[in-house]
């Protein structure tokens, strides 16, 4: 394997892990903090990204990018207070029932404003052009904006859970729900609060990430399963292990992708040809490149089976 | 001599806290053996490690000439070791005819049959029935057993355990929480089980403990430092200093 | 009196297979037909998945695995039969291929899967459900990619001079099979490993105390699941003649999902009500509607927050009241009625809304909805449907906590009553 090829690996495989961890942390505290598995959590990122498209088309990316974090972050709040609180006395899995249900709306609610079709969400002009080159590919300087908003994203959720006193009652709720609801906290409006902050971040990373992978009703759907993996790899309520996890599952998934490796060419190095004819052919000349969608599932299976905490995670799922 | 349940030396560290620490226990066959202890001596650890919930640290425990530390709980079960716990222990959403009739599959070799149509099976239901009258609870086989008093759901855990029939049973604190008459309705259902039964109890209430017990030991700080007839325990100058010690703080 | 009981029970049993068998010479429409053949596999499926969520309390996301799975195993092996690569199998037998693929593969993902219970149970599914999916688009040879596999259900072996061409020989099949599977399925609940597996979601510490190890419980629930399931996905390829990627995929997952709990899983009769009414209205809705998928997410959130035990259980709550004071129910009628209006409202309401929104997107400003042409230029449309919503939600509130007040004061009724 070349240089080059690695450092194509090391830098796509930093640039999808960085968006993994911003679309995943805020699922990452509810999780923690509540034990609900949002399955609608990569509904609030498309939400994110189809209300970045709209505000930038009647303002700009710049207005966008402030407004629509705190637009979805308020209507999680609203979905957790009007809706998920009412569900909380059935246990989690009901929970988990309730946002399996609002996945489907919202994908169901986007497509009649927006359309089935992929809407027009184009990177900001501002930041259009390319800034640096990595292995003969040109990466514009809104990549590296997003990689280093999310470097910076990181850095605060991780003070506000370290220094302040709202990120002490989160911390404190992780491993003990039921003691801090004794104390005297108002529990269901931190819950609302966590729950809305979580939900926001999904959408910010929705605006971030809307105009480069594309913004469309099924992106949810697509996205959704991954978030899974990232907050079950990275171990409950740990940022820190959303972050490495993230990091882990982006680097896995390019350096899959970029290998055009399959059964055959072992084969061949051991000396044995492979008849392309054969029935065999067909099995052993899939690629990892073409496996690399099951990677990640096959990581979050292995995961909940062997060490249900996680990389970094003090409870089990 | 040969006990029927024997715990030699049994330790359990949680983290780098000792909860048991080197506890010695002998109890006879078809005697009501009673635990006692002040509060957080660890009974209820005991009980966890006896019973399979937990693993122990490092000892013994025989039951029947055989090595039962460290076994799963069902495992532990079939060996003829029952028990009730503290916290109500129910099949809530199951009707109290079911929750006893479950109680008795494993006990009459059902396993996991997936062919015996247990409505017709006329010995399983006659056997459930007698065990709802022994434990009162006939008229009420119908209901939901989430929906029973307090007092009734500790009469049906007893039974659920009853109908697994174990010669073993080890009961955590029966009478929590009940008033006079219905401690006395389950006082007298104790005794009643335990004539062909080796019991053990763990309970608060010193006169069910004195009432019962053949044999009284007492844990205190996951050590037992006596155990004896109850008249014996009663004059004990340790049990006293422990006991008065802890009202003292 | 029992016997009496059992006697009704036979004789409603016996009237209601008649008139299953009589159904498609009512109803020559193969439309009609599809229809039922559709209802009568989902029901197997639906019980099937009950068998996992409602009985055992595992909720799995991923059970489309072991009926699409089959279903691509069954059409394999029907053009096998058509190509002579394989003996001739008669098609009333196929199904057990299925139901074999679905045990083997029930038997291997559930020796792992339930080693977790819960939410690390449902995302484990959820992971098997996304890694089977990705699978079937990578091995093309044996899934065809997305275009599926098709197989000619006429082999040319007539079994009892019977050729499965016609839609109306399928429906008997799939009706033979359905109450065969059904049956067996509700025969597991009376057996011991039945109710333990109710033990068992219940209680799980409890149930290692009566003598079970609760895992193999769950396993043998799983798999036994999963092997109806199979048989399922066989007749669905069979009914079809067709299986493709989606039928393993989440959104088959979900679907089966929507209707156990709709339906209701905490009674036997639960997915089966799910089963028949959800596919009813699939098939009718997704003609007039663009946004039936909408109003289906709707129902089943409305479903989790207000009847958590779904139709069934709102149809099963009121049999204390039969058994103990049939003349109370009178009360409820009242009540009952004032809110089904003020739903009625808020639906009319609430879907012309949505209806209005959707002709937004196409060209025809026209639509007819509840048999009135409206246009959606007009702005007394608009006003009217969103004062109907209001009106609708405002009585829906008050009327639903003055029928859980009647509702509360009937079943207090009859606890006083039970106590004397």
């Amino acid at each position: 394997m070349s240089v080059e090829v690695l450092l194509f690996i090391i830098f796509n495989g930093l640039l999808y892990g960085m968006f993994l961890f911003m679309l995943s942390s805020g699922l990452t505290l509810i999780f923690g903090m509540m034990g609900i598995l949002n399955f609608a959590h990569a509904s609030f990122f498309m939400i994110g990204a189809y209300l970045g498209y709209q505000i930038s088309l009647y303002s700009s990316f710049w207005i966008a990018i402030l407004l629509a974090p705190l637009l979805v972050g308020y209507i999680g709040a609203m979905v957790e207070k009007y809706g998920l609180r009412n569900v909380h006395k059935y246990g989690h899995i009901a929970e988990l029932l309730f946002t399996f249900g609002l996945f489907y709306i919202i994908e169901e609610i986007v497509q009649m404003i927006w359309g089935k079709t992929p809407v027009a969400y184009k990177v900001p002009e501002l930041l259009n052009f390319p800034l640096i080159q990595v292995s003969g590919m040109a990466y514009p300087a809104y990549s590296m904006f997003r990689l280093v908003l999310s470097v910076l994203i990181f850095i605060a959720i991780y003070r506000i859970l370290a220094k302040t006193k709202t990120g002490l009652i989160i911390k404190a709720s992780l491993t003990n729900p039921d003691m801090v609801a004794a104390l005297g906290h108002n529990v269901p409006r931190v819950f609302s609060n966590v729950f809305g902050f979580g939900c926001g971040l999904a959408g910010l990373a929705g605006v971030m990430a809307g105009n480069v992978i594309g913004t469309e009703p099924s992106m949810a759907l697509l996205l959704g399963p991954i978030v899974f993996v990232v907050v079950v790899t990275g171990g409950l309520g740990s940022i820190k292990g959303a972050l490495v996890a993230s990091i882990i599952i982006g680097l896995m998934q390019t350096a899959a992708v970029s290998l055009e490796f399959n059964l055959n060419n072992i084969f061949q190095y051991l000396g044995y040809n492979i008849d392309i004819n054969s029935t065999l052919n067909y099995f052993t000349n899939i690629t990892i490149s073409q496996l690399s969608p099951i990677v990640p599932y096959l990581l979050l299976i292995i995961i909940l089976i062997a060490r249900p905490r996680g990389l970094f995670g003090k409870r089990d799922v | 001599m040969s006990y029927h349940l024997e715990l030699k030396n049994v330790k359990k560290d949680f983290g780098s806290t000792s909860i048991i620490r080197g506890v010695n226990l002998k109890v006879k066959k078809g005697e009501i053996h009673s635990l006692i202890g002040p509060n957080g001596a660890g009974k209820s650890t005991l009980y966890n490690l006896i019973s399979g919930v937990y693993n122990i640290s490092s000892g013994t425990i025989i039951f029947n000439n055989q090595n039962i530390e460290n076994l799963p709980s069902h495992e532990i079960y079939r060996l003829g070791l029952s028990r009730s716990f503290q916290i109500t222990n129910i099949f809530p959403k199951l009707s109290v005819f079911e929750n006893i009739r479950c109680g008795l599959l494993w006990n009459l070799r059902y396993k996991y049959s997936v062919t015996k149509m247990l409505d017709n099976d006329s010995n399983i239901n006659e056997k459930t029935n007698e065990i709802l009258s022994k434990i009162s609870l006939i008229d009420f086989a119908k209901e939901s057993a989430g929906l029973l008093s307090y007092a009734d759901q500790r009469a049906l855990e007893i039974g659920i355990t009853l109908a697994g029939g174990a010669e073993t049973i080890l009961l955590d604190e029966p009478t929590a929480g009940m008033s006079k008459s219905e401690t006395e309705r389950a006082t007298s259902l104790i005794r009643n089980i335990a004539k062909d039964r080796t019991v053990l109890i763990v309970e608060h209430d010193m006169g069910v403990v004195f009432d019962l017990s053949d044999t009284i030991s007492v844990l205190v700080y996951g050590e037992i430092i006596c155990s004896d007839k109850p008249i014996n325990v009663r004059n004990n100058e340790k049990v006293k200093e422990a006991y008065l010690g802890t009202f003292g703080n | 009196m029992s016997s009496l009981f059992r006697n009704y029970k036979f004789i409603f049993y016996s009237i209601l297979t008649f008139i299953l068998l009589l159904l498609p010479i009512l109803f020559s429409s193969s439309f009609v037909l599809t229809l039922f053949c559709k209802m009568g596999v989902l029901i197997i499926f639906s019980v099937a998945y009950n068998m996992l969520l409602g009985q055992t309390g595992l909720l799995s996301f991923g059970h489309a695995i072991y009926f699409g799975l089959a279903g691509y195993a069954s059409m394999h092996f029907l053009s096998g039969i058509n190509n002579n690569f394989l003996p001739s199998l008669p098609l009333p037998f196929l199904p057990f291929i299925g139901a074999f693929v679905g045990l083997i593969l029930g038997v291997s993902i559930g020796y792992l899967s339930t080693k977790r219970v819960g939410t690390a149970f449902a995302m484990i599914s959820l992971g098997f459900c996304e890694l089977i999916t990705a699978l079937t688009l990578i091995f093309v040879v044996f899934f065809n990619g997305e275009d599926g596999i098709q197989a000619d259900r006429v082999t040319g072996n007539d079994f009892l001079g019977i050729t499965y061409g016609p839609q109306q020989e399928v429906y008997y099949l799939i009706l033979f099979w359905c109450i065969f599977a059904v049956s067996i399925m509700y025969l597991l609940t009376k057996t011991p490993f039945g109710r333990m597996c109710n033990a068992v979601r219940d209680n799980q510490q409890r149930a290692e105390f009566i003598g079970y190890d609760v895992r193999k419980i769950r396993w043998m629930a799983f798999s036994l699941s999963a092997m109806f399931a199979g048989a399922a996905g066989s007749l669905h390829a069979i009914n079809y003649e067709h299986i493709g990627f989606e039928s393993v995929s989440l959104v088959q997952s979900g679907m089966v999902l929507f209707m156990a709990y709709i339906g209701g899983i905490g009674s036997f009769l639960g997915p089966i009500i799910g089963a028949i009414s959800l596919t009813y209205l699939d098939t009718m809705l997704s003609d007039v509607t663009e946004a039936w998928v909408l109003y289906y997410g709707i129902i089943f959130v409305l479903v989790i927050a207000f009847a958590p035990q779904g139709i069934a259980g709102l149809i099963l709550m009121h049999e204390p009241v039969v058994r103990n004071k049939p003349s109370l129910l009178k009360k409820l009628i009242f009540p009952y009625l004032i809110f089904g209006l003020s739903i009625l409202i808020l639906v009319i309401g609430f879907t012309t809304i949505i209806e209005l929104i959707h002709s937004l997107k196409s060209n025809h400003s026209n639509l007819t909805i509840y048999w009135i042409k409206i246009s959606n230029s007009n702005f007394l449309v608009w006003l009217t449907s969103i004062i109907l919503a209001i009106l609708g939600l405002f009585l829906c509130r008050k009327s639903y906590f003055r029928t859980k007040e009647v509702w509360n004061d009937v079943i207090e009724n009859i606890k006083m009553s039970l106590v004397k």
